[in-house]
């Protein structure tokens, strides 16, 4: 090899060095677990139901009811020898024509009524929902808003199983959790579950219980020469100072 | 001579405002596909857009892409169906689509629910407000007859300015109760009519380039609820 070309090649491959570390701290990651909802009372949201158009009403009540009960999935927690105060949500439903309902279950500000929006921390990669069915044949989804306040909407899976189960879901690199211009993670907001029932199934009469909301998610930003300014809460606090 | 063509002449032009002043009042949704002895005609409203992710959109990925999301706001000429005032029923939301084209050329964009919408009773007509941005595209309703057989109505040019009000009429079923759009079913009063599952606009090629932005609000029907109020009280309901 002439040592003109040997250089070149050395350079090639210097400069290809060189993009991997600029671009290398892309792919580090820092998973970490986090129980976004526990169902025991100790989280700062209150949660709701609402029905769709056909939820059956009376002179006495109406659904769907949800309430907070001490019932918990034996594979999470045993049987609880220790005699901790653990809860799930309890939702009670009915409709009067078989068909696409749906029931929401959302949060809200603790004593409110408002939804409120779960933030979640750094870049989603799985959440996990326990829930508990009666072998009815309805879907549950997970709906989560992205920072243009698109919905993106994850099916978790069927229903149709007894008892408790653990639904787990990959959040897609469909997704946006990231964006071009600082600061640069775009972090996901947790908007509602919602249970679909198809129309082959019936809907006089159901309850379904929910415990644990716990996601993974990758907390590691970058650092660079500035970052403290691309972040809004520090942002505030600094433009907050000057005036 | 000249006194009869002036006569006739006024004639005619008389008959043509008529004429005219018919059209312009609009759909009579009170003569509208009578095949019932009675009828109870309202107002009802079908889709407010206030559940997030409900509505979604698509079109051909040759052409562009779409987004969808709510936006809060809405048309200040909408006027409350008067059953509803009171009820603080949320009004708080319109469905905004953002397209943006790859290519000029004729193409078109659909905005649906993920599942489709009942509407009670059997409907006559269908409006909604739409803010189209003064284009030459055309918008379509997409509906399904009880049978789950998939039509599409016209609803209009969207060339106008701001919110307006477009309304369809949902041509009756035939007198044989299978062709055409059908919503009736004998067996069963609480389980007839039809289900809107999407809009669809058609661009118009000479516009399609850019960014267009489309918002809808507060679809409603007039339908004929008179087999449905007349269910009586200690009927059964079949859900189980």
């Amino acid at each position: 090899m002439k040592q003109g070309s040997f250089k070149a090649v050395c350079f090639v491959l210097l400069a290809l060095i060189a993009i991997n570390a600029a671009f290398g701290d892309e792919n580090t990651i820092n998973s970490t677990s986090v129980i976004l909802e526990s169902f025991d009372g100790d989280s700062e949201y209150d949660w709701k139901v609402m029905g769709s158009k056909f939820a059956t009403k009376t002179d006495d009540a109406s659904w769907p009811q949800s309430t907070v009960i001490s019932a918990w999935p034996q594979a999470l927690f045993g049987i609880n020898r220790e005699g901790k105060d653990l809860k799930s949500l309890g939702l009670w439903g009915r409709f009067d024509r078989q068909g696409f309902n749906w029931v929401d279950v959302y949060p809200v500000t603790k004593g409110g009524d408002e939804p409120a929006e779960i933030p979640i921390p750094g870049r989603i990669q799985y959440f996990d929902l326990w829930v508990w069915g009666s072998n009815l044949d309805y879907t549950i989804e997970a709906y989560f808003r992205d920072y243009q306040g698109v919905i993106h909407t994850l099916e978790m899976g069927h229903l149709n199983y007894q008892g408790w189960k653990d639904l787990q879901v990959r959040v897609p690199e469909r997704i946006p959790q990231h964006k071009r211009v600082l600061p640069r993670l775009a972090a996901l907001t947790f908007v509602k579950f919602r249970i679909w029932t198809p129309p082959w199934e019936q809907v006089a009469d159901f309850r379904i219980y929910f415990d644990q909301f716990k996601i993974v998610t990758d907390t590691f930003e970058s650092l660079f020469d500035g970052d403290e300014l691309a972040l809004p809460e520090r942002v505030q606090e600094l433009w907050n100072g000057n005036n | 001579m000249k006194r009869y063509i002036i006569i006739a002449l006024l004639i005619s032009i008389g008959g043509l405002a008529f004429a005219q002043q018919e059209e312009v009042g609009g759909t009579n949704t009170e003569r509208l596909g009578i095949d019932a002895a009675q009828q109870k005609l309202k107002e009802v409203s079908v889709e407010k857009f206030e559940h997030d992710g409900f509505w979604r959109s698509s079109m051909s990925p040759d052409q562009g892409y779409t987004t969808t999301r709510l936006f809060e706001g809405g048309p200040l000429g909408k006027k409350p169906i008067p059953e509803e005032e009171g009820l603080n029923i949320p009004d708080r939301y319109v469905l905004g689509t953002r397209v943006d084209y790859l290519h000029r050329g004729y193409s078109s964009f659909i905005m649906y629910p993920v599942r489709p919408i009942p509407i009670e009773g059997i409907t006559k007509t269908i409006s909604l407000w739409v803010a189209g941005r003064n284009f030459d595209h055309e918008l379509h309703i997409l509906i399904q007859d009880f049978f789950g057989r998939n039509f599409e109505l016209y609803v209009g040019k969207l060339n106008f300015q701001g919110w307006k009000q477009l309304t369809v009429a949902i041509p009756p079923q035939a007198m044989n109760g299978w062709s055409g759009i059908v919503q009736r079913n004998y067996h069963y009063n609480n389980q007839m009519g039809i289900k809107i599952v999407g809009f669809r606009v058609d661009v118009d090629p000479m516009e399609a380039q850019g960014s267009y932005y489309v918002y809808l609000d507060d679809v409603r029907a007039v339908t004929d609820l008179f087999a449905e109020d007349s269910r009586d009280p200690d009927d059964m309901v079949d859900s189980w």
